[in-house]
């Protein structure tokens, strides 16, 4: 069996989009966070529980790089957003 | 890609942001004006008039997402006392709104307080009037409540919510505001103690003799402990940012908050009920941006009140259009209320004889009235002591 890291936003988060920025408010402790344009389209693909492959992969057709290029900014964005609390990651098959 | 944490920056952004596109990010949605309580200061008519129906709310609530709204605030009225209101907020949450309730916590034990964290309320803001049971229960009519708001209290707290407690100040209540202010420090919550008391909404000005004479807020005024920012100089860098995002209009009302009653009208705030157009017949977004009433709100600039921009003790001044309206039935022009605030807060920062310009003109014509009837009485305010 093959598990692997997906990701998905964190259900107790409230946010709003507008301009090419989203704002998220962590319900745990009530701060405010700002996502550029980039974030902000990760924010929206988490919708869906995602690997951050997965995710490199949306961004890269998205933005017209290649997953690879994108791989490491991505990591660390999830990882960010996990450690604050606003994802959430779970393993699955 | 990047994620900023809060600071100031990140704050004023979305509130200048949000005030250049006018995105409605702040609603305050009264989704009942029943309640179980019967405040003696209350502006409301408690009965329903036909409020609207769980599908209508529901698509209202589709409809603010959709225009940008974060900040939701369900309020009333007594929010618990529609069957559907658990569902209503159930349903709030799968939008991602930030969550706010209003509400006397009547009906809250620690079951429903844990359902509301779980339905996303981040929020809750519950009305206690005084420290003493007595007096509080003198003001809401109904004997026995202030045990049960301070326990729900409880509740909100141990279930994770930010819980804020707030006063309107009467004379009922205003001498216990110093254990008003304990009472919110042994609960471990933030408070909010407020002058403002206001007509019906039906326009019935009776309400206003609750109103605190603004000789006797002078002590409340002066304690650096309910108003720290009046006594020093060091504003929160928080503060000062908000004001830049607010530069020359007078408040948010209709820039970036709007006010929904539970007949689907929309109004740019509680305090300014101005209408703008009534959801069962229109969509949201066609009054939010379509409203003449609206434009004219959004157009009125500080600087272009005819009277209050002529006025040497503005930066004291907080003026509300919608008290304005009520009061003086101009919401560009000046608030009696607000003008005696500003004289006294200006007196306390030590200037020398504050007049605002409203009293100034009325000073003026109260001198030429004596000049063609001398037996009328020349100064009509008397300036406070410091």
């Amino acid at each position: 069996m093959i598990t692997a890291e997906v990701y998905s936003r964190n259900p107790m988060a409230a946010w709003t989009e507008f301009e090419d920025k989203t704002f998220v408010i962590s319900a745990e402790d009530s701060t405010l966070h700002e996502l550029n344009a980039t974030g902000a389209f990760i924010w929206q693909q988490m919708e869906s529980k995602l690997t951050k492959k997965e995710l490199a992969e949306r961004v890269a057709s998205e933005f017209d790089v290649t997953p690879e290029q994108v791989l490491a900014d991505v990591d660390d964005f999830i990882s960010a957003l996990v450690n604050k609390n606003l994802v959430r990651k779970e393993t699955g098959e | 890609m990047s994620a900023r944490e809060i600071s100031p920056g990140v704050v004023v952004r979305l509130v200048s942001l949000s005030i250049q596109r006018h995105v409605p990010l702040n609603v305050h949605f009264d989704i009942t004006y029943r309640c179980n309580e019967r405040c003696i200061h209350c502006y409301l008519d408690h009965e329903d008039h036909g409020e609207m129906t769980t599908a209508e709310i529901k698509s209202v609530l589709d409809q603010l997402k959709g225009a940008g709204t974060l900040f939701l605030t369900f309020s009333g009225g007594e929010i618990f006392v529609r069957d559907d209101c658990f569902e209503l907020l159930e349903y709030a949450h799968k939008l991602h709104f930030d969550l706010t309730i209003k509400t006397n916590g009547l009906g809250t034990d620690a079951v429903r307080a844990q359902r509301l964290r779980q339905l996303g309320v981040r929020r809750v803001q519950l009305s206690v009037y005084s420290a003493d049971a007595a007096v509080h229960d003198e003001i809401t009519k109904v004997k026995g409540s202030f045990v049960r708001t301070i326990a729900a209290v409880k509740h909100f707290k141990e279930a994770g919510l930010v819980v804020k407690i707030a006063c309107p100040l009467m004379p009922q209540n205003t001498g216990g505001y110093r254990d008003f202010m304990k009472l919110a420090h042994d609960l471990d919550v933030h408070y909010t103690m407020d002058p403002t008391i206001t007509g019906k909404l039906d326009g019935d000005m009776s309400l206003l003799t609750l109103r605190q004479p603004m000789n006797e807020l002078v002590e409340i005024l002066k304690d650096p402990e309910l108003r720290p920012n009046d006594c020093d100089d060091s504003s929160m860098d928080l503060a000062e940012g908000l004001s830049e995002s607010y530069h020359d209009i007078p408040c948010s009302a209709g820039h970036n908050n709007v006010y929904i009653s539970p007949y689907g009208e929309v109004w740019p705030c509680i305090q300014l009920p101005v209408a703008a157009g009534n959801l069962r017949k229109q969509r949201f977004e066609d009054i939010w941006y379509g409203s003449p009433a609206l434009r004219r709100v959004r157009e009125a600039r500080d600087s272009e009140v005819p009277v209050c921009s002529t006025c040497s003790i503005r930066q004291y001044c907080e003026r509300c259009p919608g008290l304005a309206l009520s009061e003086q039935g101009d919401l560009n022009g000046p608030s009696e209320r607000a003008c005696q605030l500003a004289e006294m807060k200006a007196q306390l920062a030590r200037v020398e004889n504050p007049v605002s310009a409203f009293h100034l003109l009325e000073l003026r014509g109260s001198a030429a009235q004596e000049r063609r009837q001398p037996s009328a009485s020349l100064v009509k305010i008397t300036p406070l002591r410091a």
